[in-house]
């Protein structure tokens, strides 16, 4: 299991909460930053003048975030030569069609509804952990 | 001509005849002496010199009192007859007197008949005459052995010399001519020359008239073909004027009027409705100045301009044109103009005259209405789009907003039934267990809605499903337990959206199964039918049923016959059926008793 950090981006405390949870069930032991909202996740992505940019292994983005939206990020990212070979994984609950696609027009990675039913969720966290932190093998070496 | 010859010899030989007969009558004695005469004569004789004694100077004397006997005895007593001569005498005058007169006659009847062919009319004439004469003379002669008429037998005889010279004069003048008259031979020659031309001449008749017959039988044709053609004419004609009084009809129904102008002599023709429209009393002579002055001074311009272009170009035309009639009311006008042509030159303008003012009122009223129709549909289009987007924003809350404490609550109570394990007794972790499974519940039916709304928000693409295979398809999807028997009927196709098609027989398919899940031996049938005059697919099952009498709950939303713990549902997958059906224009409903299973007809373009 890579030791990167996880980019959690999300405005739920509960989702928060529950996520990390569900992490730690799956016994991934990665680092988990949470930015609360778009901005923020942004700043954390590309540092400003106190902080050097963050270069997690796969962040996990919401679609519905205060401020800036987490199609924007995603737009963001992808347009950013830094951040652009990063795995984003849309954890979010809509199942929109127009979500889906968009999502993936905009470079997400994967897209993942959040179930109600905590088991399921586990699951999905489960495999989400195993394919992108263990399987997948990303561009350049973001290990630290 | 044997007529003329036998009249002219008998004629000849009567004039011999006839100075024999004369010769007798000059033999005759004036002396009454025989001895052998007549009683009777006798007596008359006495009888008549009696009265004579008195006044016989004078009738001795006298020439004209032809009566007078007196002066003679009967003849039977002048001179000695024997009864044999005298009889022979008489007798023989008598034979002669009849044959006398029956020659004449019979001259006389062929004259009668002949008059036109008999020549020298006169001289026949007087030959009758003389022969009468003649007949009477000896007529006389035979009478005066009674009765001495001696006076009248000389009258009687100064006549016959009278006639018989006017006979003589007249044959001396007629004979050179009669001489000339050709024998029977000539004329016999003739007769043959003539009847062989008129032979000929008959026979050229007669091919003239066959000729002609031919050509009566031709004009007897001709004639019946052309009172056929007559007829037919006449049957055209009636067709014609009934057209005509159609036209004319229609023209005052509908006020359309018939106006022409001549070019030549610039005088307008206008009918009686395009005077009516104008306003102007019929028959008004109307100049062509006038008439395009009726228009509307904005619409003068567009006519003149029209006229010019029908005369230059032979062009016509079909304006709709503002009018001010007689007394100042605005109408409008459809006027249609045609040139008519001849020689290549424009001789007359004539066409249709119509009041359109009902018409253009009712169009613009048309235009206004359908001007705020259409703004009210743009108008309502955009508070349904608004409303749509409202709705859209609305799920897209719902699959967010709604969810999220969801899975707080199933999530924490998950936590909390495994991080406080030993702490809750078993109610405990009942209650938490009932409170994640409700949560996971409304997840579902919040899913469902969703799922349910966006059916109608999507739009269908019409195609032909293969039914049979896509029912296998479905079935093989959910691979029920094997006591079910499915029976598909082969051959099924629909025309319809593949995708909601789909969704909606994974619903029929998924209630089938579920409500006939608790029975030994279930039996999904799915096939075609006849029912309320309809060609129906239809979805059977033997399963639990239900009561019909709640059918028509059957197909809203969250709306159940069974009970969640009879058997599971959220009461969408119906109302997802029908909403699809609904959006293909399609029918569905039910047949069934409880414990009998269920039957649902449908198809989806009714």
């Amino acid at each position: 299991m890579r030791t990167g950090k996880i980019l959690l981006v999300e405005d739920n405390e509960d989702d928060v909460l529950l996520t990390l949870r569900a992490f730690k069930q799956n016994k991934i032991a990665n680092e988990v930053i949470v930015a609360n909202d778009g901005v923020e996740a942004l700043d954390l992505l590309f540092g400003n003048n106190s902080t050097k940019p963050l270069k997690p292994s796969v962040i996990l983005l919401d679609l519905k975030l205060p401020k800036l939206s987490g199609m924007e990020v995603l737009k963001r990212i992808q347009k950013n030569k830094i951040t652009r070979g990063i795995p984003v994984v849309i954890l979010t609950t809509s199942n929109e069609e127009d979500d889906v696609v968009k999502s993936y027009d905009f470079g997400a990675n994967s897209y993942i509804r959040k179930p109600v039913d905590f088991e399921s969720f586990l699951e999905v966290v489960g495999q989400l952990g195993l394919y992108w932190l263990v399987l997948n093998q990303p561009p350049h070496s973001t290990n630290e | 001509m044997k007529v003329r010859w036998v009249l002219f010899v008998s004629a000849l030989l009567l004039a011999g005849c006839e100075k024999e007969g004369q010769n007798q009558a000059v033999v005759c004695s004036s002396q009454p002496t025989s001895a052998q005469a007549n009683l009777s004569s006798m007596k008359s004789f006495t009888y008549a010199s009696e009265p004579g004694v008195q006044g016989l100077e004078t009738s001795k004397t006298s020439l004209f009192n032809l009566l007078d006997t007196s002066l003679w005895p009967a003849r039977w007593n002048c001179g000695i007859w024997t009864p044999e001569h005298g009889w022979l005498y008489i007798g023989s005058d008598v034979a002669i007197w009849l044959a006398y007169f029956a020659i004449p006659f019979i001259l006389g009847f062929f004259y009668f008949r002949q008059k036109n062919e008999i020549p020298f009319r006169v001289v026949f004439l007087l030959f009758i005459g003389f022969i009468i004469t003649c007949g009477l003379t000896h007529l006389m002669d035979a009478v005066i052995f009674w009765w001495p008429a001696y006076k009248l037998s000389a009258a009687i005889r100064f006549g016959t010399a009278l006639v018989s010279w006017a006979a003589v004069i007249g044959l001396v003048k007629v004979m050179p001519e009669a001489l000339e008259l050709k024998g029977i031979d000539y004329y016999q020659e003739k007769i043959d020359t003539k009847t062989l031309e008129l032979r000929k001449a008959n026979e050229e008749l007669e091919a003239r008239i066959n000729s002609e017959i031919k050509l009566k039988d031709i004009n007897t044709k001709l004639l019946n073909k052309i009172s056929a053609q007559n007829e037919e004419l006449k049957k055209k004609n009636k067709s014609l004027e009934q057209l005509h009084e159609l036209f004319e009809s229609v023209q005052s129904a509908a006020e359309i009027g018939v106006w022409e102008v001549n070019l030549n002599s610039n005088r307008v023709y206008w009918s009686d409705a395009v005077y009516k429209i104008h306003e102007v009393e019929k028959g008004t002579p109307i100049t062509v100045e006038q008439g395009i002055n009726f228009y509307h001074p904005d619409y003068r311009g567009k006519i003149e301009k029209a006229i010019k272009s029908a005369i230059n170009t032979g062009n016509g035309w079909d304006l709709n044109l503002q009018l001010i009639t007689a007394t100042g009311s605005v109408l409008w006008t459809k006027v249609i103009g045609l040139p008519v042509v001849e020689n290549g030159k424009t001789v007359s303008l004539r066409g249709l005259f119509q009041d359109i003012t009902d018409k253009v009122n009712r169009e613009k009223r048309k235009e206004s209405i359908k001007r705020s129709l259409e703004q009210k549909v743009v108008q309502r289009t955009i508070e349904l789009e608004s409303i749509n987007k409202e709705l859209n924003a609305f799920a897209y809350s719902v699959s967010h907003d709604l969810r999220s404490p969801l899975r707080s609550i199933n999530g924490f109570s998950q936590a909390l039934k495994e991080d406080y394990f030993e702490v809750l007794d078993e109610t405990g972790k009942n209650y938490l267990q009932r409170i994640s499974n409700a949560a996971i519940r409304m997840g579902k039916l919040i899913d469902e809605l969703l799922d349910l709304s966006r059916l109608s928000r999507k739009d269908i693409q019409i195609e032909k499903v293969d039914l049979t295979a896509l029912c296998q398809q479905i079935i093989n999807e959910t691979s029920p337990d094997p006591k079910y028997e499915f029976n598909i009927k082969k051959n099924l196709y629909l025309t319809g959206d593949l995708k909601l098609v789909k969704i909606m027989m994974e619903n029929l398919i998924g209630n089938a199964i579920k409500y006939s899940s608790k029975i030994a031996n279930p039996r999904i049938e799915i096939g075609k039918q006849k029912k309320n005059n309809k060609q129906l697919f239809f979805i059977r099952d033997n399963g639990a049923g239900f009561d019909q009498d709640y059918a028509g709950k059957l197909f809203g939303a969250f709306q159940r016959l069974h009970s969640a713990e009879e058997f599971e549902g959220t009461g969408i997958g119906l109302a997802t059926v029908k909403r699809i059906i609904n959006k293909h224009g399609g029918v569905i409903f039910s047949d069934s008793k409880v414990n009998e299973g269920a039957t649902f007809y449908f198809n989806l373009i009714n």
